[in-house]
């Protein structure tokens, strides 16, 4: 048995700890070992020889994709990518379905008490096309399927996955996100306090705490479109004691009123939705902040050479990110023009995450996430 | 009759990719992987055993439940589980190590025209 931070994870038996601990070793073996490789033989074989043959360089990702998809050494490191991420799941389902009962009847008696915070689901709202048609980070039945009455168990599977995909990087808290564009804000604005923040796809309220921790004065919202993560998410914000209002919504359109937040957040939730959302989630984000109210939509890398943009395009073919490859190459700031931002108000900023060789599952060059940065006029 | 527990399918909804050109190697391999996972698990389990038959002289089956290991012996473990890793899957990262250690080798059919040809 493992200790847990919370009592909203799943208790382990001796084999579950093995199984996890063992997907956290094979991920951190294939990242910091294998995955290199790749690298190496496109620099050193396969781009020399296309080099000889076209007498060019190979021009863009795509290019790149045709000629490591046939390289035997890619294509097991690929496999055994996708297989270490149908093995996490495996490890987490185990004591996840065997505890499914009880951690429905324990997040049902936590959200029975008054607070602190609240929960307000929607089961009429429509789940977007972008959640339904792939389970999302193979992860079965994504965040929003439901296996039984109040589930929870998309929340605790999440929960619990966290901590095998990238090694340790998120922290016993899976905090590592929200932190990472809390130091961000911190640096750029040191004076900011903002009384009423909103954290934009929120799913199990991971990214959400810091803030909340952060600024202990500031009524935090948090929303996502799945159900089981948000239960998940508010009973594990209750047990923690951290004060934060969930409800079941769409970023692309809210019920808040306008104006009525001084910052809006989101942690790699863009790469999860569509072309068609993204210009709306900038343009929601804008009409709910009030003048001066700023907006951080904090994204995944996707490379900066045609090799690493291919290896980052990864998980659009392997993951069920049906999505992440479209962000490749995108141009952020004009999407957030095309969504009523104006031309100064707007930009798109780079932090470097500090992450070990295991943590860093598809290139070996520094992880540049991606910020877009908006202050309402 | 009593409810029926509910249950977590094991797999994803969407298109599972091939990588090789024959999919029965993709299946291969999650078996073969699958494999590898269990017998970590199995190494792990025979560890614990070993560390209680050792610290104790006797063996309660609540007692590998409730095991709670240090700091240092995790990352003994999971130091070991790495150098396990590198055992199993050495075939995977062969052509890695070739173009990291230099040791290139030219192909067979190199060599033997060179053989053929008494160059050495």
């Amino acid at each position: 048995m493992r200790q847990r931070f919370h009592e909203f994870l799943p208790r382990t038996s001796h084999d579950d700890v093995a199984r996890q601990e063992f997907v956290k070793s094979l991920r951190g073996f294939l990242s910091s070992r294998v995955m290199p490789g790749n690298q190496a033989i496109f620099s050193q074989r396969v781009e020399p020889a296309f080099r000889a043959a076209q007498g060019r360089p190979p021009a863009d990702r795509a290019e790149v994709r045709r000629l490591m998809t046939a390289e035997p050494y890619y294509r097991f490191w690929s496999a055994m990518q996708r297989r270490s991420q149908e093995l996490m799941w495996e490890s987490v389902i185990l004591p996840t379905e065997r505890e499914l009962p009880d951690l429905v009847q324990r997040a049902r008696a936590l959200a029975a008490k008054p607070g602190p915070g609240s929960l307000r689901l929607d089961p009429q709202m429509p789940l977007p096309r972008y959640h339904t048609e792939q389970d999302i980070h193979i992860q079965p039945g994504g965040y929003h399927a439901e296996w039984t009455a109040d589930d929870v168990s998309g929340g605790a599977l999440y929960e619990a996955g966290l901590q095998m995909y990238m090694a340790d990087a998120w922290g016993p808290e899976g905090a590592f996100l929200g932190e990472l564009l809390l130091r961000y804000l911190r640096q750029r604005w040191p004076e900011f306090r903002p009384r009423r923040i909103l954290d934009m796809g929120c799913a199990v309220g991971n990214s959400t705490l810091p803030w909340a921790r952060a600024f202990p004065d500031a009524e935090v919202h948090a929303i996502d479109v799945a159900a089981p993560v948000l239960r998940h998410g508010h009973a594990r914000a209750r047990s923690l004691g951290v004060p934060v209002h969930f409800s079941q919504q769409n970023a692309e359109a809210t019920d808040f009123e306008p104006g009525s937040f001084d910052l809006v957040v989101s942690h790699i939730m863009l790469h999860e939705t569509s072309l068609v959302a993204l210009p709306r989630i900038f343009r929601e984000s804008q009409r709910l902040l009030r003048p001066g109210g700023l907006m951080l939509h904090m994204d995944i890398p996707r490379g900066d050479t045609p090799f690493r943009q291919f290896m980052h395009d990864w998980e659009s073919y392997n993951n069920n990110e049906g999505f992440a490859r479209f962000m490749t190459g995108l141009d952020l700031r004009g999407v957030a023009l095309e969504g009523g931002w104006a031309p100064d108000s707007v930009e798109v900023a780079r932090t470097v995450a500090g992450l070990n060789a295991a943590q860093k599952n598809y290139t070996d060059a520094d992880y540049a996430f991606a910020i877009v940065v908006g202050q309402r006029p | 009759m009593s409810e029926q527990p509910p249950r977590i399918p094991r797999v994803a909804k969407g298109e599972r990719p091939q990588n090789f050109s024959d999919p029965a190697i993709d299946t291969l391999l999650g078996v073969v992987m699958s494999l590898v996972a269990e017998l970590s698990v199995t190494r792990d389990r025979l560890e614990t055993l070993e560390r209680l038959l050792e610290s104790r002289g006797v063996l309660a089956r609540e007692a590998i439940e409730a095991h709670e290991m240090t700091a240092a012996e995790k990352a003994e473990r999971a130091a070991g589980r790495a150098q396990y890793l590198e055992r199993v899957l050495r075939a995977v990262r062969a052509e890695f190590e070739d173009l990291s250690g230099g040791r290139q080798a030219r192909t067979v059919e190199e060599i033997t025209a060179d053989l053929a040809a008494r160059k050495f």
